[in-house]
């Protein structure tokens, strides 16, 4: 995958995780849960998002699944 | 068969997979880098137990020489802009090269990363659907279905036509 098209599948996958996403869920989240849900959207980055939760993976993927944000791969 | 080095988010998802048991399939075992279990929490443990228990997965050290190796490339993939490479799969990476293990990740950044850097051009990098793939062969677009409701992930379809799945 070039840079362009790495560029269009971020740019892609970004829509379908902010389309996907149970907002109202997300904003019923405490912080830094709710701010850690937005990084995720934005960035795709469930490694980052986790640790700015400051949960382990496995449970901010949990709250993931719970909040309808799509991982793309 | 080879050995694996598993990336945290690759683990997660994949032991939420009903067919997880299959990657020993596909690779004779899975080395777990401390780095990772520390980044799992009861669940995950729980999930990854009986593989360490039968010593099909086992665990890596912090070793020092790959922590430093792991910022040089965390750096080097900043300096390049490339996508965003986390210390766990720069470290997998370290010791994939070191090692001959392939590498299990979902990220993007370090399928990029081999390609930029000559001296990881050797190391093989595979997500979970080249994995399902690997495993699947011409039952992969059950097993996709399968791993997209277990875990969440959507694959892409441009990467799942390439695969010759259409669903």
């Amino acid at each position: 995958m070039g840079v362009e098209e790495l560029e269009e599948f971020e740019r892609e996958a970004r829509e379908l995780r902010r389309r996907s996403a149970d907002w109202e869920f997300i904003e019923k989240q405490p912080e830094p849960i709710k701010t850690a849900l937005k990084v995720l959207v934005e960035t795709g980055d469930l490694w980052l998002a986790a640790k700015i939760s400051g949960l382990p993976v496995d449970e901010f993927d949990e709250i993931r699944i719970k909040a309808r944000i799509p991982v793309v791969v | 068969m080879s050995v694996a080095v598993a990336d945290t988010c690759f683990l997660v998802h994949w032991l939420r997979f009903r067919g997880r048991e299959r990657l020993f399939d596909a690779f004779e075992s899975v080395a777990v880098p401390v780095m990772v279990l520390d980044e799992m929490g009861a669940r995950g443990r729980v999930m990854l137990a009986p593989w360490l228990a039968s010593r099909r997965a086992f665990l890596i050290p912090r070793i020092n020489e790959c922590e430093v190796e792991a910022l040089r490339l965390v750096e080097f993939s900043r300096s390049q802009r490339l996508p965003t490479l986390d210390p766990p799969e720069a470290y997998c990476l370290a010791v994939a090269r070191r090692r001959g293990y392939t590498v299990l990740t979902d990220n993007k950044a370090p399928k990029h990363l081999v390609h930029a850097l000559s001296e990881y051009s050797g190391v093989r990098v595979l997500d979970s659907l080249d994995v399902l793939a690997l495993i699947y062969g011409s039952g992969l677009a059950e097993a996709v279905k399968a791993y997209e409701e277990d875990t969440g992930l959507v694959f892409s379809r441009s990467r799942l036509r390439a695969y010759g799945v259409e669903l």
